[in-house]
């Protein structure tokens, strides 16, 4: 089975019915084109980035939307379509995406305005009609917008004739462009962290730090952060360091300038084993340090503040 | 609030959760104890509290240098469906409101991050003589109930 990503639902924006599998084959494209989608979200849906994937083993519709196959009806998050009809099997109920008051929990909803309705245009003004009944030129990608219209149609024609870097400025400035660089954003943010875990995870090695040996099997566990957030910059700083780790390795907590604000040696045993604080207080100098010990009953116990001596461990070690 | 950079090495004595308003148990290296309150709290997390608690450094961001990963973490988001969305939504709450995050971030043992409203740093005596006059003046009264 091989799948590839076409350039039908552009080209031939808004066919509702399947292609041929010339006319596909004919569209296909060398390079995988994904494109900006619709900048409102709302409960039900959230289009970031789409594609029109063509499969040659399933023969997927260029709209991508799954067939129910005891109703014959195309499920397009939002509502339900019969391509037979023509016609949306519900009227849009379009509402915006609701707002969690995040001190109550509560999610409230309101009616929004159909974002295609003009009162110029009596076919929008139809809540069952496919795309202004005209799915030659339109498509929809979630069951609440006309795509063509979404993204401007100044978009599509001009990425269809080659103009792409002009139309893209043009929409990229627009209020529904900067929602979508947002989504997109967003999901290259994600991907990327994704792709960092699945690579720390292939190799074992925490960026945190540095010389690590080769993990034992009685090695403390590496240090813990907070979940990385899409957008964020501190998104992958923790606010503490640990108090055990991989013996000899040399932990660096980061000030959210990136300049250290803390370097931790772990001992023979995984625990910490000196600190040097690069911070001012009580008359020490910045840096200063600190040398860990434990008591009789185990506890650790940190030591004065000492002037840093050359063997300290130093940041990025 | 001014003084933060002297709980470098103090200690994280405690808290006090009494509604919306929190008190946060700091001393400092030099042994000299401070209650930071704060008001108008609508969230808190603490963890890892343990003997002899060791502060690296307490934080103070206003609304505008408040992060969405400050967000997450102070309301527990971790784990939650939305977590993420519901902090931007919060994090826009949270400037709309005007509040600030405090952070107590340890060397060793707790660690505490608060969202409030309104946050003020006193020496542990200006608090806690009005609580024992209180105690005092119940007690006294308990005994002239019990006296009659």
């Amino acid at each position: 089975m091989e799948a590839a990503l076409h350039a039908g639902s552009l080209l031939a924006a808004g066919l509702h019915q399947p292609l041929s599998e010339n006319s596909r084959r004919g569209h296909r494209l060398s390079t995988a084109i994904l494109y900006p989608g619709i900048g409102f979200v709302n409960s039900n849906t959230a289009t970031g980035l789409r594609a029109c994937l063509y499969d040659e083993g399933r023969g997927s519709r260029c709209t991508a939307k799954e067939r129910d196959q005891e109703s014959g009806l195309d499920y397009f998050g939002a509502r339900y379509y019969g391509s037979a009809l023509g016609r949306w099997a519900s009227p849009d109920d379009f509402s915006d995406s609701g707002i969690t008051d995040p001190f109550t929990g509560r999610v409230t909803f309101s009616p929004g305005p159909l974002p295609y309705a003009d009162i110029s245009n009596p076919q929008s003004l139809n809540k069952y009609a496919y795309v202004l009944n005209n799915p030659l030129r339109y498509t929809d990608p979630n069951g609440h917008c006309v795509w063509d219209l979404c993204i401007g149609e100044g978009y599509a024609t001009a990425l269809a004739v080659g103009t792409l870097a002009t139309a893209t400025a043009a929409y990229l400035a627009s209020p529904s462009g900067q929602l979508a660089i947002h989504a997109t954003g967003q999901l290259i943010q994600t991907a990327a962290t994704g792709i960092q875990n699945l690579i720390t995870q292939a190799t074992g090695n925490n960026s945190n730090q540095q010389n690590a040996p080769p993990a034992s099997a009685d090695a403390a566990p590496a240090p813990t952060t907070a979940p990385a957030m899409p957008g964020t910059p501190t998104a992958d700083q923790p606010r503490s360091l640990p108090l055990t780790g991989q013996p000899g390795t040399v932990s660096t907590l980061p000030k959210a300038d990136g300049s250290p604000k803390q370097v931790r040696r772990y001992g023979p045993d995984g625990t910490a084993e000196t600190d040097v604080d690069h911070t001012t207080h009580h008359g020490s100098p910045n840096p200063h340090a600190h040398d860990w010990s434990t008591d009789a009953n185990g506890k650790p116990q940190r030591g004065a503040p000492r002037d840093v001596k050359p063997d300290d461990p130093k940041p990025n070690q | 609030m001014d003084n933060l950079d002297a709980f470098h090495d103090g200690a994280f004595e405690g808290l006090l959760v009494s509604e919306t308003t929190v008190q946060l148990f700091l001393s400092t290296y030099e042994k000299e104890r401070f209650v930071l309150v704060a008001e108008g709290v609508v969230a808190l997390t603490a963890s890892g509290l343990q003997l002899g608690n060791i502060i690296l450094d307490v934080e103070e961001r206003t609304s505008n240098e408040i992060t969405v990963r400050d967000i997450y973490e102070v309301f527990s988001y971790g784990g939650v469906p939305n977590g993420e969305k519901r902090s931007e939504q919060a994090l826009l709450m949270a400037q709309k409101e005007g509040l600030s995050l405090i952070a107590v971030n340890p060397s060793y043992g707790g660690s505490c991050l608060l969202l409030a409203k309104a946050t003020k740093l006193l020496r542990f005596g200006e608090l806690a003589e009005p609580l024992v006059s209180v105690r005092v003046v119940e007690s006294r009264n308990r005994d002239t109930h019990q006296n009659e």
